[in-house]
């Protein structure tokens, strides 16, 4: 982001000066002028040019919003034409009378300037160059702006894609495919009931992970029995090690949440925190409603030790899907709290 | 026919069942114990000493390659774990044998076949005078992503970097995480000889002897790497060789 806008400062600038005292430099081919005044009108005009326009900038920058442009827009901007086309008359009009006081004007000069009623000494052709001003002000900035939509755009779909990648990839994980395969066929030696169960979970976990990878939402009931599935399976593998506590707020049950965030959550808290403890821990999960906003809470127990040769995808993946969907307004953190690692997930509901 | 001593080190009870019951088609497995556990399973493979260990990789706190990197002595490794990217890539460096989760039976059949053959050739070595100058029990190095089960008589000479030890073998050179006096103490005395304070050398891969200046003795090793024995070292050397 902040190299993104040095670069359109670095172009605004450049513009800026380059086109100030390309025009500026017009004066350089009036014969009649002087020397000193030809200098004079170069640096000076050139000077008011880039200090009027910029100041101009600033208030369009401000005031301006260029992604709904209504009839307000065009009254502050017909405005702040006017007003800059006026300080760069006064400007013009003061820097002539300075150069008055200080030199004399030849013969050609005087008589060049009546003739031509004055480029620039006029208030009608600031106001035509002024106008150019904004308008090639404008293009490049909607140039700019197309582009940069047009990475943000390119930027979403890969990110998705890599969503939808990593939920095929890390939600059914091939390790805990086949750890649990391997552990359901140990069960089936003392619980052949309770082993049909889990091969009925663990395919449902696959179908869903086949099926809602292309979807943005689903409800929250829907992810709830996927986290349960991923429970049970894990329990398998951990047994007593792993205790598993649910706090969700009925009326939470049914609204509509990006699928796999609060299951890769649960992953997570499984795999790096509870499987690492010899001991074990629990692993609590907390979902509510708060005002306008879904507050969902993923604790266990353990540290928050980010692993050496951890990509951290999971949680760049719900990072970014959160905010791609809800932008500013959705919020992801992890943090370590009492010999617990909690994550807490912030959905605006509208 | 021998009977192959056998531990499980392997966290989830229901895998230990499955593979116990694995095991059950087989008479010449003799299984001696199992751990849940890295720190229990150490503790019975020290005391039981097994021909062979069933082991797990992921397991709590520490896994199955800190288990063998602590053991002195590692004791025929056969390495049981679900698919996991990681773990499968670390073995493809080298030749350690594998099974993964959910284990085939015949694939179990033909990996306790290796065990069987590869024990029986490590008995008729110790029968062996041979054996007495090639040490064939093994230590586990796990460098980086690279992992070696290496036969102590196949290291040609360690040495000191830093607090750790560069072990070289064959082509590769992978860092032992113990300092090199550690080390001194477990190698077998009759072929690993300390040349110097920095280097351990043994005594099969020299290539060449030249005396050197003030008493010393210069070695040239199989692999073309020169070692020079220190002055003290150097009459005790030769006092060893008989020279």
């Amino acid at each position: 982001m902040i190299t993104d806008n040095s670069k359109k400062e670095i172009l605004f600038w450049s513009l800026q000066f380059v086109g100030w005292y390309a025009i500026s430099s017009l004066v350089l081919i009036i014969s009649e002028f002087s020397t000193t005044l030809k200098v004079y009108s170069l640096i000076v005009g050139g000077i008011i040019g880039v200090v009027v326009t910029s100041i101009y900038r600033v208030y369009l920058k401000h005031n301006i919003d260029t992604e709904v442009f209504g009839r307000k827009s065009i009254i502050r901007l017909l405005i702040a034409f006017l007003g800059c086309s006026l300080l760069f008359y006064t400007l013009d009009s003061i820097s002539t009378e300075i150069y008055d006081l200080y030199w004399t004007r030849t013969e050609s000069e005087l008589e060049w300037i009546a003739e031509n009623t004055g480029f620039f000494y006029n208030i009608f052709d600031i106001m035509v160059t002024i106008f150019g001003w904004t308008m090639i002000y404008f293009v490049v900035k909607f140039v700019l702006e197309a582009n940069k939509n047009n990475l943000r755009n390119l930027e979403l779909n890969a990110t998705l894609r890599e969503a939808q990648l990593n939920t095929l990839k890390g939600q059914v994980n091939p390790h805990f495919m086949f750890n649990s395969l391997n552990n359901i066929r140990g069960l089936m030696l003392e619980d052949v009931e309770k082993s049909r169960d889990m091969i009925g979970k663990l395919s449902e976990m696959l179908e869903f992970a086949q099926e809602k990878n292309t979807i943005d939402a689903i409800p929250l009931n829907e992810e709830l029995e996927m986290v349960e599935n991923y429970i049970a399976l894990s329990k398998i593998q951990m047994e007593d090690r792993l205790q598993y506590v649910e706090d969700i707020d009925p009326d939470t049950r049914n609204l509509l949440i990006p699928p796999m965030i609060v299951q890769l959550l649960v992953e997570n808290a499984a795999k790096h925190g509870i499987a690492n403890i010899k001991g074990g821990g629990i692993i609590s999960l907390k979902i509510k409603k708060e005002g306008q906003v879904l507050l969902i809470t993923v604790a266990n127990t353990g540290k928050l030790r980010i692993a050496k040769d951890s990509t951290q995808l999971g949680i760049k993946n719900i990072e970014q899907r959160l905010h791609l969907l809800h932008g500013q307004k959705a919020s992801f953190s992890l943090e370590e709290i009492e010999g617990e690692v909690v994550a807490n997930i912030k959905i605006p509901l509208s | 026919m021998k009977r192959i001593k056998t531990v499980i080190v392997e966290d989830s009870r229901l895998a230990r069942n499955e593979l116990k019951e694995l095991i059950k088609n087989h008479q010449e497995i003799d299984m001696v114990g199992e751990a849940e556990n890295v720190d229990d399973g150490i503790e019975l493979i020290e005391e039981v000493k097994p021909d062979l260990l069933l082991l797990d990789i992921n397991m709590p706190e520490k896994d199955g390659f800190d288990l063998l990197e602590m053991l002195d002595e590692v004791p025929i490794t056969v390495f049981t774990t679900a698919y996991d990217e990681y773990a499968i890539k670390s073995f493809e460096y080298n030749a350690l044998d594998y099974l993964l989760k959910p284990i085939n039976e015949k694939r179990f059949a033909l990996a306790i076949e290796k065990v069987m053959s590869k024990l029986n050739a490590s008995n008729n070595a110790t029968d062996n005078y041979k054996e007495r100058l090639t040490g064939s029990s093994q230590i586990f190095i796990k460098d980086g992503e690279k992992c070696w089960l290496i036969k102590i008589g196949d290291i040609s000479h360690l040495e000191i970097v830093g607090n750790y030890t560069r072990v070289f073998f064959q082509d590769e050179r992978p860092m032992l995480y113990k300092s090199l006096n550690q080390i001194e103490e477990k190698l077998p005395e009759k072929y690993f000889f300390r040349a110097n304070r920095q280097q351990i050398i043994n005594t099969n891969f020299i290539q060449e002897l030249v005396p050197w200046f003030n008493g010393k003795l210069k070695l040239t090793m199989h692999n073309g790497e020169e070692v020079e024995v220190s002055r003290r070292q150097s009459y005790l050397f030769k006092d060893r060789m008989s020279l």
